[in-house]
């Protein structure tokens, strides 16, 4: 390797380097909001006295790690080759950030280090399965921040949110952008990809601000109220409590955070062209359609499974939940839908592999992508019928282009091949039943979090450290929707 | 007049032809030096070889002093810059014309003061927006709108079979409907206005004009054809993409069958709610297979004309109830007929008759050109004090050649409102301000001029 090749390989660690130290910076953060807790007399648990040390040890391993990597870049050449610098230097910070971000559950609680990795990628990667079968018994308050704010971080997108602050951030940010941003197409807002995170990055702190205000007035204090929010606007799923939202037993706060899930799971240019004024826009958005038809049909079909145990409003209100809970994969729970009648859960597997609406936080196959299939399934039917018959799949009465479609039927067979190998995995790492391996699995990849079809507790405390690190990958494959992460596997990257 | 022609295609040269006769005064611009040649030898007119778009051909072409330029160059780029730089040196109205896939998407035919251009015509969707006016008709081969649409010209063949061949006009017009009249016939290429002794024949092409509306009752007389439901196009040009548009638009099922796979998939990507199907429209069997005889129109819209006939007749064959096809060179239009298809169409046509429309410098703007300049069709704003005001139309008697069509009274409730349209009788009485349409021969135009000059002066 030349003097040269080795500059434009360390490059890379210039925009992994920045991440880390701002991960560093929002653990420093978590811990001073500790000490103020603590100082003012504001204890949520006993856990709460000292309970940011671990905080403060975390950040001190993390800002020097972000540290070293700056030195390491320092008077590096980028890499003229910025796609598969991209890729590498979007795989690395997810990396990073899942090993750093478990650090404080490593110091902070005792946990073993794929413990503490699992729930750090689980709230990267906003899934939201935990390792913590007793929360309010192990996890400080401080500590409790940190992991709503790594699911807050990485909805929008680790890198999205740094090439908002830094557009300079790297050569390449406007590939790292297009690695990160989950669906089938990512037309940037705005014509330079910086204003594009801007944008984005606004429409998601207002509907977190907004909820946080909404949550405080249904009766929440303020601590849950923003643990809550960035765990639902990201769509998450990490709760401050073992019991989730059930905790609450407010039907006001479970019909607010389900309406607050359900504005997460809407693909956010939808809210940029409303706030443009261009209605014509959202309303002729086949995906938001799509999305809101399937959530009521699914809350039809089971609020009407219900009705034989319980009155048709409760029903009503447990289903919706659920639905919309599963649909944009964050995972909150207020029933113990795992006793619900099977096809009830068959209902909410299917909304588990369909997900949210791409350009979300939510996770999943995504709607549009479910949309393209049906359709481009009906036009095969169609051209079958009929030779010579020519068909395009239509999406927001626009032609989608065939690179798209092609891309489409990738992505499908790598979504279904990781499910399948995953789920094989697991059988070998623990004694699961094949059933509770694919549940897991899939709730793994789709980012949705919590395996409810699990029998006993839906967390993953009891999984060995190899399933855990196997659900970890597969997590972060998910979020990355592949690609960027496969990419590094082929030879063809590595060749100079 | 000094005109200005730059571009020696079919249009130009149609152009050229009609305005020599006219007795005006011609420069003529091409790149060809043979087709410059040609076009000297064949016509009394100055001709220049050099780019259309240059300012110094231009300036050498005397756009400065001209009365109108027409920009009618296979390149709607060179059109354009033409016509918007001669506008600029100083020529009092320029027309251009625009053709490509681009411009046609917009689905506007004429355009008023685009660029400094004071007219800019698109064939293809003036063409496409004809042809779907036909489509809808109860079997009229050709359907003119006047007046913005309150008024309609419309063409229609007298079949052998027909009970009406055979009849005078004063005893047909008994069973016309109200307010609608016989404007002309055209007996083998000829066309003349009828008077109340005149004999239909079979064979016989009719143009009957009334109040929008009216008209299907009058087809119905000459054709048992429906509105069509749904429409077949063949070939993937320009124009028959324009017409698909144009049929969609009002809710017609319509086909488009397309010769090549990359291009089929580009209009299934564009065309909406059209159901786009690779083939080849002259096969037979393919034409079976695809059940044209279930479609109430079939239009061969090919860039050949060839290609046109052939698949006019064979979807003919095939089953089709009314056929339609393009013709490029519009000598060819009477064969077309001849053979069996029913309603002809020349883009070349329809562009030079819509940009002769504009080459007067008269009061009189015709509105329509028929037949190839044979007639033309005016509305006409009526001075106070003209002749034709004030005298019931029995006692006027207008000149042999022309023909009053429709009277809409002047408008004195406010702007914007539908006018009144009256189809003229003998006692009906033009009032100063009416608009008047008038067809005429092209030998009554002077009477025309004549009958509405204002006499105030």
């Amino acid at each position: 390797m030349s003097e040269s090749e080795g500059g434009l390989r360390r490059a890379v660690f210039r925009p992994v380097g920045i991440v880390t130290i701002g991960l560093g910076l929002c653990m420093a953060g978590c811990a001073l909001i500790g000490v103020l807790m603590e100082v003012g007399g504001y204890q949520r648990t006993p856990l709460d006295v000292g309970g940011w040390h671990g905080l403060v040890w975390s950040a001190a391993v993390t800002l020097a790690l972000g540290a070293l990597m700056l030195v390491v870049a320092r008077n590096a050449q980028p890499d003229p080759r910025r796609r598969r610098h991209a890729s590498l230097a979007v795989v690395l910070i997810w990396l990073v950030a899942s090993v750093c971000g478990g650090l404080p559950y490593v110091f902070g609680c005792g946990r073993p280090l794929a413990d503490a990795i699992f729930e750090s990628a689980s709230g990267f990667t906003t899934t939201g399965a935990t390792v913590f079968g007793n929360i309010e018994g192990t996890i400080p308050s401080a500590i409790l921040l940190w992991r709503a704010l790594t699911h807050w971080l990485g909805g929008m997108g680790i890198v999205v949110l740094f090439v908002a602050i830094f557009p300079g951030i790297a050569s390449g940010a406007k590939e790292m952008f297009k690695n990160e941003v989950p669906g089938p197409t990512t037309d940037g807002l705005r014509p330079r990809i910086g204003e594009t995170s801007v944008v984005l990055w606004q429409i998601y702190t207002a509907l977190t601000l907004v909820q946080i205000v909404v949550m405080w007035l249904l009766g929440m204090d303020l601590f849950d109220a923003i643990c809550h929010s960035f765990a639902t606007v990201a769509t998450g799923g990490f709760s401050t409590y073992d019991a989730s939202i059930a905790h609450f037993e407010s039907p006001a706060i479970e019909a607010a955070i389900t309406v607050f899930m359900l504005l997460a799971g809407v693909n956010f240019s939808v809210y940029y062209a409303a706030a443009r004024g261009d209605l014509r826009a959202v309303w002729r958005s086949t995906e938001l359609r799509a999305y809101v038809g399937i959530v009521v049909g699914a809350t039809v079909l089971i609020t009407v499974a219900l009705l034989s145990t319980r009155g048709w409003s409760d029903a009503f209100r447990v289903a919706a939940f659920q639905v919309v809970s599963f649909m944009t994969t964050t995972g909150f729970a207020t029933d113990s839908y795992a006793v619900w009648p099977a096809p009830t859960i068959t209902i909410l597997l299917i909304l588990m592999v369909i997900g949210g609406s791409a350009g979300s936080t939510s996770g999943g196959l995504k709607v549009a992508r479910a949309v393209m299939l049906v359709r481009g399934l009906w036009n095969q039917i169609r051209e079958g019928l009929r030779p010579g018959l020519v068909t395009t799949i239509r999406m927001d009465d626009k032609a989608v282009p065939g690179a798209v479609i092609r891309a489409l039927g990738g992505h499908v067979t790598v979504f279904v091949a990781l499910l399948i190998v995953t789920t094989l995995a697991v059988t070998y790492s623990d004694p699961v039943s094949p059933y509770t391996a694919f549940a897991a699995t899939l709730s793994a990849v789709s980012n949705v979090g919590p395996s409810p079809f699990y029998v006993g507790a839906d967390n993953f405390e009891a999984y060995s450290a190899g399933g855990k690190l196997i659900l970890t990958v597969a997590m972060v494959l998910g979020r990355l929707e592949f690609f960027a992460a496969l990419a590094l596997l082929s030879p063809d990257f590595w060749k100079r | 007049m000094h005109i200005v022609v730059i571009g020696l295609g079919e249009v130009g040269r149609h152009l050229i032809g009609t305005l020599e006769s006219e007795g005006h005064d011609i420069a003529v611009v091409d790149q060809n030096p043979a087709a410059v040649q040609a076009c000297e030898e064949q016509h009394d007119v100055m001709v220049l070889v050099g780019y259309g778009a240059s300012q110094q051909v231009l300036d050498n072409a005397g756009v400065k002093r001209a009365d109108l330029v027409v920009a009618v160059t296979d390149q709607d780029e060179v059109n354009l810059v033409a016509a918007a730089t001669a506008k600029a040196l100083g020529a009092k109205k320029t027309v251009a014309r625009v053709q490509s896939a681009d411009w046609t998407s917009r689905d506007v035919g004429v355009e008023y003061g685009f660029l400094g251009i004071d007219v800019l015509v698109n064939p293809h969707v003036l063409l496409a927006q004809e042809l779907a006016l036909i489509a809808r008709s109860h079997g009229a081969i050709d359907v003119l709108e006047l007046a913005e649409h309150q008024v309609e010209l419309v063409q229609v063949e007298l079949k052998d079979s027909n009970r009406l061949a055979g009849r005078t006009l004063s005893k047909l017009r008994q069973s016309l409907p109200s307010e609608t009249l016989v404007a002309a016939v055209v007996r083998r290429g000829e066309l003349f206005v009828p008077g109340g002794g005149d004999v239909l024949m079979a064979g016989d092409r009719v143009y009957l004009m009334g109040r929008t509306g009216q008209m299907e009752q009058v087809q119905d007389l000459f054709t048992r054809v429906r509105e069509a439901r749904a429409v077949c196009i063949a070939g993937g040009t320009v124009v028959g993409e324009a017409f698909a548009r144009a049929l969609v638009r009002v809710g017609i099922e319509t086909m488009m069958i397309v010769p090549t796979t990359a291009r089929a998939e580009a209009l299934a990507a564009t065309l909406d709610k059209v159901t786009v199907v690779m083939g080849d429209g002259k096969n037979l069997e393919f034409l079976g297979e695809e059940q044209i005889g279930k479609y109430d129109l079939f239009a061969a819209m090919y860039a050949d004309d060839q290609d046109n006939l052939l698949a006019g007749l064979l979807a003919r064959k095939a089953g089709a109830r009314r056929t339609a096809a393009l013709v490029h060179r519009p000598k060819y239009a009477d064969i077309y007929r001849q053979l069996g298809i029913d309603i002809v169409l020349s883009p070349r046509q329809i562009c030079s008759e819509s940009i002769l429309r504009h080459c007067r410098t008269t009061s009189l703007d015709a509105v329509r050109v028929l037949e190839e300049g044979q007639a033309e069709v005016f509305e006409i704003v009526a001075p106070a004090r003209a002749r034709a005001v004030g005298i019931p139309l029995g006692r006027l008697k207008p000149p042999r050649g022309v023909l009053i069509g429709a009277i809409l009274r002047a408008d004195r409730s406010g702007v914007g409102r539908e006018r009144e349209v009256v189809v003229p009788g003998g006692e009906d009485v033009i009032q100063g301000g009416d608009t008047v349409i008038v067809l005429a021969t092209r030998e009554a135009r002077p009477q025309v001029a004549r009958l509405f000059q204002d006499r105030g002066a």
